[in-house]
């Protein structure tokens, strides 16, 4: 299984799954990290941890630690579009 | 009653609307672009979570907006969001459900929103959305449809530009003539054709973003864009080198405002309260009343009002940060800094702003929403070492510290050496303090750490203002009431008793044991010291310093430091240094000023190159009581200062924890921790200091 967390920064993945059922992977969920959904790493802070994200056409920071809990299909290549409602995906850098 | 009446009746109630959205939505621009400046803020009955409601009147209507905590969903994460379902539901105590919702939705982040919106339409109170950013939308090439949009959801969409002021008529309309919406379309079914495999929570995720999926397309158009201005913008913020580079130099900007920028206000608010003090002074007859009226209440105030300018350039920055989207990146930037003590990157700026005083910082954890990390925020603030230790260090170190090289190193002079580790000491405690809490007290399951990060725009200069105006009268009205009547008892405390005969008889004493002293010493220095003594004893205002000594140190406080000498010899103290630091404690600043008067010095300016002189002279003198031991010696400098650098002798910090937690649990156990953590550190250093110097 591959995680978010593996995910090079600049490329986007497909969600899979989201594991657990605390509050943090419902926040996540929450925040439009569903299953079928691209996620862009966009960054990695300075000091390594957090990450920031791309996911519905905004942008968010999670841990390395909670994006471990992410299982996605792996690369997806960084220009990737996504399939069926890409209405609000932001075009892809580069 | 007919019905024209009844219906005329009903038409002037007021309306309450309640104002829903997500974080960083242009929810407050558009409070106060429909309602203004606030006419109640409060705090919601048993939480700490503020209430703001602001009344405006519109077409003939009254209406009050009841502006909700910022939320992503109606299930709850936190307190904030749960008072917001709590009221929307009817379900908060005293607070029927609203009339009417009111829900934020960001053109420039429509998924997303429509997730809680979708959730708040189902609730079935009449709903209007209210599109905000639609301007910042067309800039990344992002067009919404609103008349479609209000068609599939079911309720009215109206647009506005909330800063400009643009479409808030139309919206006001559409708040009063808002209907129950219907169901929206499809939703239901939608979220009936989630593989029921999956766990309730991501049912609900994965069946609403499905809905919402559909219903953003043709809703929605995006015009391609070369590379957003976003990514640009992040790319050199978010940067290994520049990011940090630009980090460091905004978190310097906002320190020194608030470390230096603001003591020539506090400097001018004292010397206004002291001209008031003196014209109250000459208005009024001597006596009880009157030092009641000057020592007590107009130094009270004055203790009070010196806060402002800190916690206003504080907010202002804040406001500033947040308005643009920075803040949230600042804590993006820190967060792995203070995740190793089980904390998060938004308490960096609080415990940064600390450094300068623990009272605005405290107050900035307000940004911190995980309730957890806030509670600890706060109470590590006071373990920073704030502006008010300086003076401190500053005459310890000057008077007590031999000025010499450091490990041969000649520009490393020990006092610099001494200084630094006394704010090393703070941090190391803090992160200490922090890493047991988080297994021990606040040990719980691990906090979502799910921070958006707003999309960049230019801050609302109405925004920010309200903001700055926001923090200052919450501290002056709810903090600023509380520690103004505790400097009264304090000011009560150090006055009373008051035996004039006492006092003469203290003075009458201490003369002859001054001359006893003379007649004894041989050393040239201690005769010229004694004797210094002895004159400044017949001139009128070293009688009346005297007498002032002798009436603190019979005072109450003074009784009590007396009291408390055998718990502070072991750090090497005599019982004057325990009044000093028990007298200290309506702030920290006043102790120089106290050691003043404990020591017959009177009112000293120990920040001035005299009065600091002649209180390090004073100081260097003192002996214990009945022998001609000195009471300063390196040791005991050190550990005064370990012992300020820990305590929370600052009754200001201790109220305003109050304040901001809600509840006295938490000033009592900070102070007796500190207080204890303190007294050991002291101990330790005077103990170890006295068995290394001899």
């Amino acid at each position: 299984m591959t995680s978010l967390r593996e995910i090079a920064v600049g490329s986007t993945a497909e969600v899979e799954l989201i594991t657990g059922s605390d509050p943090t992977s419902e926040r996540l969920l929450e925040m439009g990290i569903t299953p079928g959904v691209h996620v862009r790493v966009v960054g990695v802070a300075p000091l390594g941890c957090p990450l920031e994200l791309e996911v519905r056409g905004y942008r968010l920071s999670i841990r390395r630690s909670d994006a471990a809990r992410v299982a996605v299909f792996p690369s997806v290549g960084p220009r990737s579009p996504r399939a069926g409602s890409a209405s609000l995906r932001r075009p892809l850098p580069r | 009653m007919n019905v024209t009446a009844a219906g005329a009746a009903e038409a002037s109630l007021p309306l309450t609307v309640a104002l829903l959205g997500n974080p960083n939505t242009g929810k407050s621009t558009l409070f106060s672009a429909l309602a203004g400046i606030p006419t109640r803020v409060g705090n919601y009955p048993g939480v700490t979570v503020e209430e703001k409601v602001g009344r405006f009147v519109h077409a003939g209507r009254p209406i009050d907006l009841i502006d909700l905590p910022g939320t992503y969903s109606l299930s709850p994460k936190s307190p904030d969001e749960k008072v917001a379902v709590d009221l929307l539901r009817g379900r908060l105590a005293g607070m029927p459900a609203p009339d009417r919702i009111v829900i934020v939705v960001d053109a420039t982040n429509l998924e997303r929103n429509l997730y809680l919106a979708s959730q708040a339409i189902e609730i079935g109170l009449p709903t209007v959305i209210a599109l905000t950013l639609g301007d910042a939308a067309a800039d990344r090439g992002i067009a919404v449809d609103a008349a479609e949009l209000s068609r599939r959801l079911g309720c009215a969409v109206v647009p506005v530009v909330a800063p400009r002021r643009q479409g808030i008529a139309q919206l006001a309309d559409a708040i009063i003539a808002a209907l129950p919406p219907r169901q929206p379309e499809g939703l239901a079914a939608a979220l009936a054709a989630v593989d029921p495999a999956q766990l309730p929570a991501a049912r609900e995720a994965i069946g609403r973003y499905a809905w919402i999926e559909r219903v953003v397309e043709g809703v929605v158009r995006r015009r391609p864009v070369a590379r957003s201005i976003d990514d640009r913008i992040d790319a050199v913020v978010t940067h290994r080198v520049w990011g940090t580079l630009l980090f460091a130099l905004t978190m310097l900007a906002v320190f020194t405002s608030i470390f230096w920028l603001a003591a020539p206000l506090m400097e001018g608010i004292s010397a206004g309260v002291d001209t008031v003090a003196e014209v109250v002074r000459g208005l009024l007859p001597e006596g009880a009343v009157r030092s009641l009226v000057v020592d007590g209440v107009i130094a009270g105030a004055g203790s009070v009002v010196i806060f402002v300018p800190q916690i206003a350039l504080l907010f202002f920055w804040i406001a500033l940060l947040e308005g643009c989207g920075y803040l949230s990146r600042a804590a993006f930037l820190m967060d792995r800094l203070l995740v190793g003590v089980g904390l998060s990157g938004k308490s960096f700026i609080p415990l940064l702003s600390s450094f300068a005083c623990a009272i605005p910082g405290i107050m900035a954890a307000r940004t911190i929403e995980n309730p957890r990390d806030r509670l600890l925020t706060i109470l590590l603030a006071p373990l920073m070492s704030c502006s008010a230790r300086l003076p401190v260090y500053f005459l310890m170190c000057g008077a007590f510290v031999p000025n010499v090289p450091v490990a041969g190193i000649p520009w490393l002079r020990l006092p610099a050496v001494v200084l630094a580790s006394l704010y090393a000491l703070g941090v190391v405690v803090a992160a200490v303090a922090a890493f047991v809490l988080t297994r021990t007290v606040f040990r719980g399951p691990p906090q979502p750490f799910v921070m958006e990060l707003p999309g960049w725009r230019w801050p609302q200069v109405r925004i920010v203002l309200e903001r700055v105006r926001e923090a200052t009268w919450s501290f002056l009205s709810g903090a600023g009431t509380t520690i103004l009547a505790m400097s009264v008892v304090l000011w009560a405390l150090s006055h009373y008793p008051r035996n004039e005969a006492a006092v003469e008889a203290e003075v009458a004493s201490e003369r002859t044991s001054l001359r006893a002293r003379l007649d004894g010493e041989e050393d040239a220095a201690a005769v010229a010291d004694l004797s210094a003594a002895l004159d400044a004893l017949d001139t009128p205002e070293g009688l009346d310093a005297a007498r002032r000594g002798a009436a603190q140190r019979q005072s109450f406080l003074g009784l009590t430091g007396r009291f408390i000498e055998p718990v502070v010899r072991p750090l090497g103290w005599d019982w004057r240094l325990g009044c000093a630091a028990i007298a200290s404690f309506p702030a920290r600043e006043v102790v120089l000023g106290t050691l003043g008067v404990i020591y017959n010095l009177g009112d000293v300016d120990a920040g001035s190159e005299e009065g600091g002189t002649a209180l390090v002279r004073r100081l260097r003198a003192a002996t214990w009581d009945g022998s001609r031991r000195k009471v300063f010696t390196l040791p005991v400098a050190l550990s005064i200062m370990v012992f300020f650098a820990l305590c929370a002798q600052c009754a200001s910090t201790l109220v305003v924890i109050w304040r901001e937690t809600g509840s006295w649990v938490w000033p009592v156990a900070s102070f007796t921790a500190m207080t204890v953590l303190a007294w050991l550190g002291a101990f330790v250093t005077y103990q170890l200091g006295t068995f290394l110097v001899g």
